[in-house]
């Protein structure tokens, strides 16, 4: 189930090029940390920490295989509704803050 | 001086209905400056972002509008439509088209409202189906990320085909 996740944090997520490079990767089939760490020359443990972001934003989900975390795409998808609404809600907050600064600089004319 | 101590400028953003949406935001200043700056051609594209000029604006009612965002570049988009009503200094009511992308036209109320010393500006966007206006919803997002988003955004897509 997709629980709510605060939108600044999935872009905050999102805003790294690896972790953007990760979920490309991801979205071809599941891998190893070791397997997304290989093609950065990245320790596992500074892959698992991109992995740990992206799984707090449930933009990738990861299970335990064995000795191994495999890990792949979460449940969070560009469908998610409320995600869109908040987007287009910081749109038109900035846009109407704009329009409230011209109203501001324009006063008295 | 501010109508909400806790957040006076905060955007809300509601679904009064299923087809739906509003935006409402107030400002510090009296209903006669927010309508004249609103319709503005000269003020126009200092708040509406993506570089957007104004390409027409006869406001009144039966005239017409047309704005192009990102003029001149790969970009390049145009929003527009015909006003239905336009009652200053409360009532503004026209057809928002997005030329040569998603979904027909929907009908846009603006209402403005003395609020203490200032006002409220309440934007209603109303679709012919649920499915149009969240449509819309998502495609203004997307649109409005195309600057700090653009590769975010493509990253995004390739997660919602997969």
């Amino acid at each position: 189930m997709v629980q709510y996740v605060p939108v600044d944090r999935t872009f905050a997520a999102l805003a790294d090029p690896t972790r953007r490079l990760v979920l490309e990767r991801l979205g071809s089939g599941s891998a190893t940390i070791s397997e997304l760490a290989q093609p950065f020359g990245m320790s596992l443990t500074g892959m698992k920490k991109h992995v740990r972001v992206l799984e707090e934003t449930q933009l990738v989900a990861t299970e335990k295989v064995g000795r191994t975390r495999l890990c792949h795409l979460g449940p969070r998808r560009l469908d998610d509704v409320q995600m869109w609404v908040e987007t287009y809600r910081q749109m038109v907050n900035e846009q109407l803050d704009r329009f409230g600064d011209v109203l501001d600089r324009t006063k008295g004319e | 001086m501010t109508v909400d101590e806790k957040s006076p400028h905060a955007v809300s953003f509601t679904k009064p209905s299923d087809l739906e949406f509003r935006v409402e935001r107030t400002f510090d200043h009296p209903i006669e400056r927010v309508w004249a700056a609103y319709t503005d051609p000269a003020l126009i594209p200092q708040w509406w972002g993506q570089g957007t000029t104004v390409d027409r604006l006869d406001l009144r009612t039966g005239g017409s509008w047309r704005f192009v965002s990102n003029p001149g570049t790969d970009k390049e988009s145009a929003v527009s439509g015909d006003f239905l009503e336009v009652s200053p200094p409360d009532r503004l009511v026209q057809t928002f088209g997005m030329e040569g992308s998603y979904g027909k036209p929907f009908i846009q109320t603006i209402e403005l409202e003395r609020v203490g010393d200032g006002t409220r500006l309440a934007i209603t966007s109303r679709f012919d189906t649920t499915e149009e206006r969240d449509g819309v919803v998502a495609y203004g997002a997307e649109k409005g990320a195309i600057g700090g988003w653009a590769r975010l955004d493509a990253v995004l897509k390739r997660l919602a085909a997969g």
